[in-house]
């Protein structure tokens, strides 16, 4: 699989109780105190919501040069951080997908640019 | 509850300083109590504002280890932190002090150290301030977080580069006539537009330079006030602290922090005002873009038009409201912990008319101090009392 390579879905963590999603597994649910959740798979495509280039990274992502990060707003609703693919043409309010992340990424979706505003 | 009022206030210079990170929130701290003309005595307690001396300078305990040598013993010192609002929360905890009637009188100082540290070591301590399980794992920065507040800014608003200049401008301005301001400059746009890229779309001129540097203040109850002659009475108005999502993935609106609207809603609540009575206004430009983003928050420019007010001069020293006089965080610089304690300095000078760079008959003065992706928040009204 490279990382250009589109992702179906992703993986999101839903309050058992309440039913409300996160991007990542919480020790609570922050609406109801729920302890239990589930994994589950959400929609991998959304709108970008801004983005930029990180070029001064903290220790932890200094060996990977300059990265883009981003803001997407799922079509289920929910607002995720992400990193980018970048392409020179993006721009706010595009349509992204997500897609498998390379190796040296850490653990967050990756997504890229597939339809322009 | 009691009115509180700012008794004495004093600061080191923002910039690089080869003191310990103690002895310039000392020196600042020995300047208010001298100030405030109150005995040693009658200082029931010390809050000291301060982010990153753990991993910084390797030092912790700061409250008590300042209080010592300032000869403040037994009473509680607390240190406080809140990201980049540390000072101001500071110095809303000691507000509440006196305000209870816990402490007639009470210290509050901030300071931080950064400029020994490399970029790499400065940028990592303040991610501290980042939900690090959450977004944080994005490799998100605090430039970042702002270059993320730009793009939507611009896309809502129609902000451009130029208005956002227009800030950079005005500010670096305003540094050069603070003694205390680390980098005021007479900067041209093209100079601001030259400058290196940061974090897309926020350039160098665009971010506060990493600072050293102490500020602080006694707040006291009015029976404490020394001489009423010695100097205008300052009276805190309001005192706000709100708190907003860790995460920026959480925020609804990526240019706008909600704690900051809700901080200010509450200080106007309390004082009776409306952001047409504030003179002046010290709030956290962090980045060039915060200013417009808090400017809108705190109600004293209409929504979406941050931008084109800075470049219509309507936030300078003749506008219509009267953004960092100081320099701000861009050209005074941001010790980080220092930071909000420096704003009430910079307001009380200001209501005393005794400032570098006054502004015209200025009687009612704001702060606002903004911690991390505005996870922390604290909005103060002082007043120059008649």
């Amino acid at each position: 699989m490279t990382t250009h390579d589109l992702l179906p879905s992703l993986t999101a963590y839903q309050c058992q109780d309440c039913q409300t999603l996160t991007q990542r597994s919480p020790m609570v649910c922050a609406h109801c105190l729920g302890r239990r959740f589930s994994a589950i798979a959400v929609t991998a495509s959304g709108t970008l919501a801004s983005w930029t280039t990180i070029r001064k990274p903290p220790l932890r992502f200094k060996g990977e040069g300059i990265y883009h990060v981003g803001v997407v707003d799922l079509d289920n609703g929910m607002r995720i951080s992400a990193r980018l693919l970048h392409q020179a043409t993006d721009q706010t309010g595009d349509r992204v997908q997500a897609v498998a992340p390379s190796e040296s990424a850490s653990d967050i979706p990756v997504f890229k640019v597939t339809a322009h505003d | 509850m009691r009115d509180v009022y700012v008794a004495g206030t004093g600061s080191t210079y923002f910039g690089k300083h080869v003191l310990p990170i103690e002895a310039l929130a000392v020196d600042a701290g020995a300047q208010a109590l001298v100030q405030s003309g109150i005995d040693r005595d009658r200082i029931g307690a010390v809050y000291l504002g301060n982010f990153i001396s753990g991993p910084l300078n390797g030092k912790e305990v700061l409250a008590g280890l300042v209080a010592e040598q300032l000869g403040l013993t037994g009473v509680p010192c607390t240190k406080v932190e809140g990201a980049c609002a540390s000072g101001g929360i500071a110095f809303r905890h000691a507000c509440l002090m006196v305000a209870s009637g816990m402490c007639d009188a009470v210290l509050v100082v901030g300071v931080e150290t950064m400029t020994h540290a490399s970029t790499t070591e400065m940028t990592t301590a303040l991610n501290c301030a980042m939900d690090n399980e959450y977004d944080g794992m994005s490799g998100l920065t605090f430039p970042g977080l702002f270059g993320l507040a730009w793009r939507s800014h611009a896309r809502q608003h129609g902000t451009t580069r130029e208005d956002i200049a227009a800030v950079v401008i005005k500010n670096k301005a305003h540094g050069l006539k603070n003694p205390l301001a680390q980098m005021g400059a007479d900067l041209s746009l093209a100079q601001v537009c030259a400058s290196a890229m940061i974090a897309d779309p926020l350039q160098l001129f665009d971010c506060c330079p990493p600072s050293d540097g102490a500020a602080a203040v006694v707040v006291c109850a009015k029976e404490m006030l020394a001489s009423p002659q010695q100097q205008a009475r300052v009276r805190v108005m309001a005192s706000a602290q709100t708190s907003g999502s860790a995460r920026v993935s959480q925020h609804p609106d990526l240019c706008t922090f909600e704690a900051t609207v809700l901080a200010a809603k509450q200080a106007y609540q309390q004082s009776g005002l409306q952001p047409a009575n504030i003179d002046l206004v010290e709030l956290h430009d962090c980045f060039s873009i915060a200013e417009i983003i808090d400017s809108e928050d705190l109600g004293l420019v209409p929504r979406g038009e941050g931008g084109r007010w800075a470049a219509q001069g309507r936030t300078g020293m003749q506008g219509d409201v009267v953004i960092n006089p100081s320099g701000g965080l861009l050209a005074k610089g941001h010790p980080v912990g220092a930071t909000g304690v420096g704003q009430i300095v910079e307001v009380a000078l200001q209501l005393r008319g005794e400032h570098s760079n006054q502004v015209k008959d200025a009687a009612i003065g704001m702060t606002h101090n903004l911690g991390g992706t505005g996870v922390a928040c604290t909005v103060h009204i002082l007043e120059r009392e008649a």
